[in-house]
């Protein structure tokens, strides 16, 4: 189910939370971003916890960062690269502090977690993105789970639209395979 | 037969582009390069089935909103209140001033040497939004917000201030080395608490840092932010991570 681009008025909350620094106007971004944000760091970090401190992490940068906003891509768009970028950094530091991801050291784990936030999902699915490489599972998620356009998920990713196309045809053919050994 | 259909034509046919003539026509004649478009589509079927959006937990605004609200102003009680003002005795309140009183001394100094080194009109550092965080009607100590993501521009100033990414690394070291001498010559100061200190200058210094990364025109969505504050940062302490 992909993220509807951003309308009905954001520009303008946009715009107040930027340059007029309104908690308000900045409260309503988190409300229409909430869910998809939440959904979306889930299946990067694999683990509630984490995907919980990546939201706030990644909306309080947001936030620092506004000012600075200047809208040459949507807003949408950029809080995904922040996203991303809030993601990988909590990967890093785990990887620092030896410290294993839920989805590598406990499956079942991982598998209650991915069912509970997504009731209904396909679980043979979820496994075999859980199981792509870091850049093909952000990139198989910003084209399908948030519905970015290439050019979007380039724009987020700092890559070529090349690059994200070759991504997609890796995450494909690795996905293919997982499922079809399953 | 011309070679079979490249991964990203594939992901485009997949995806509903049109493709060239030759892409088509490659189609028509090649079972195996049909069979791989039409894995594609189904797989590309069933991502786009996932559910995307997941119901966050509760509570998760008032965490951001933690983050983002800027410290509120030290109330009349609170300043008057035995132990955490000058005349004070709290072994707490005391640290925070001995401590303020080393960034003070250094920050003051680094700005006059900045200001003296970049003197340029546009260019050289306005003292007046320079805005020592010690002593900015905060506590040290009990504040816990992070400067990396409060939202509130108190280190930009400082990082512009200081001359750029050597000025942060002088500065930074020259309060961690403050903090260390004043633990140094006070034994009885309880090792969490100079641990806290240091945990203010590390989180500071990376929030000086990562606003000048920012000011160079990076912004939060760059991958490199984060990479280039660390650096800018860490090059010159004592290896703690903020």
């Amino acid at each position: 189910m992909a993220l509807a681009p951003g309308s009905n008025g954001e520009e303008d909350l946009v715009e107040r939370a930027g340059r007029g620094r309104d908690h308000a106007a900045f409260e309503a971004l988190f409300h229409r971003y909430r869910d998809h944000a939440y959904g979306l760091a889930l299946r990067l970090a694999g683990d509630p916890v984490d995907a919980e401190e990546i939201v706030v992490e990644a909306f309080a940068a947001a936030w620092a960062g506004l000012p600075r906003f200047d809208g040459r891509s949507a807003f949408r768009t950029w809080l995904h690269a922040i996203l991303l970028n809030r993601s990988r950094e909590r990967r890093r530091a785990a990887r620092r502090r030896r410290r294993r991801i839920v989805s590598v050291a406990d499956p079942e784990a991982w598998e209650r977690a991915v069912d509970a936030a997504f009731p209904g999902t396909r679980i043979d699915v979820e496994r075999a993105l859980a199981a792509l490489p870091e850049r093909a599972r952000e990139t198989a998620l910003l084209r399908h789970a948030s519905g970015l356009s290439y050019a979007e998920i380039a724009d987020a990713m700092d890559v070529t639209i090349g690059t994200v196309k070759s991504q997609l045809a890796r995450a494909y053919a690795l996905m293919r395979e997982k499922l079809s050994d399953a | 037969m011309p070679e079979h259909l490249s991964n990203d034509a594939l992901v485009d046919l997949a995806a509903g582009a049109r493709g060239s003539t030759r892409d088509r026509d490659h189609l028509a004649a090649c079972p195996a390069c049909a069979g791989r478009l039409a894995d594609v589509r189904e797989l590309m079927a069933r991502l786009d089935a996932l559910p995307g959006p997941a119901e966050a937990p509760a509570g998760l605004w008032e965490r951001v909103a933690e983050r983002i609200q800027p410290a509120a102003p030290q109330s009349a009680a609170s300043r008057s209140r035995p132990g955490v003002g000058p005349a004070g005795t709290a072994p707490r309140a005391r640290w925070a001033l001995r401590v303020a009183a080393a960034l003070g001394f250094f920050l003051a100094g680094a700005v006059a040497q900045a200001a003296w080194t970049d003197p340029g009109p546009g260019d050289g550092p306005a003292l007046g939004i320079v805005e020592d965080p010690l002593t900015s009607g905060q506590d040290p100590l009990t504040s816990g917000d992070d400067p990396l993501t409060s939202g509130e521009d108190r280190s930009g100033g400082v990082a512009v201030a200081l001359g750029g990414a050597a000025g942060i690394q002088r500065a930074g070291t020259a309060w961690v080395t403050a903090i260390a001498a004043i633990a140094a010559r006070s034994p009885g100061l309880p090792e969490d608490e100079v641990a806290a200190a240091r945990e203010v200058a590390h989180a500071a210094m990376f929030g000086a840092a990562y606003e000048l990364a920012a000011l160079d025109g990076a912004d939060p969505a760059s991958e490199d932010l984060y990479r280039r504050a660390r650096e800018a940062w860490l090059g010159g302490s004592d290896g703690g991570a903020p």
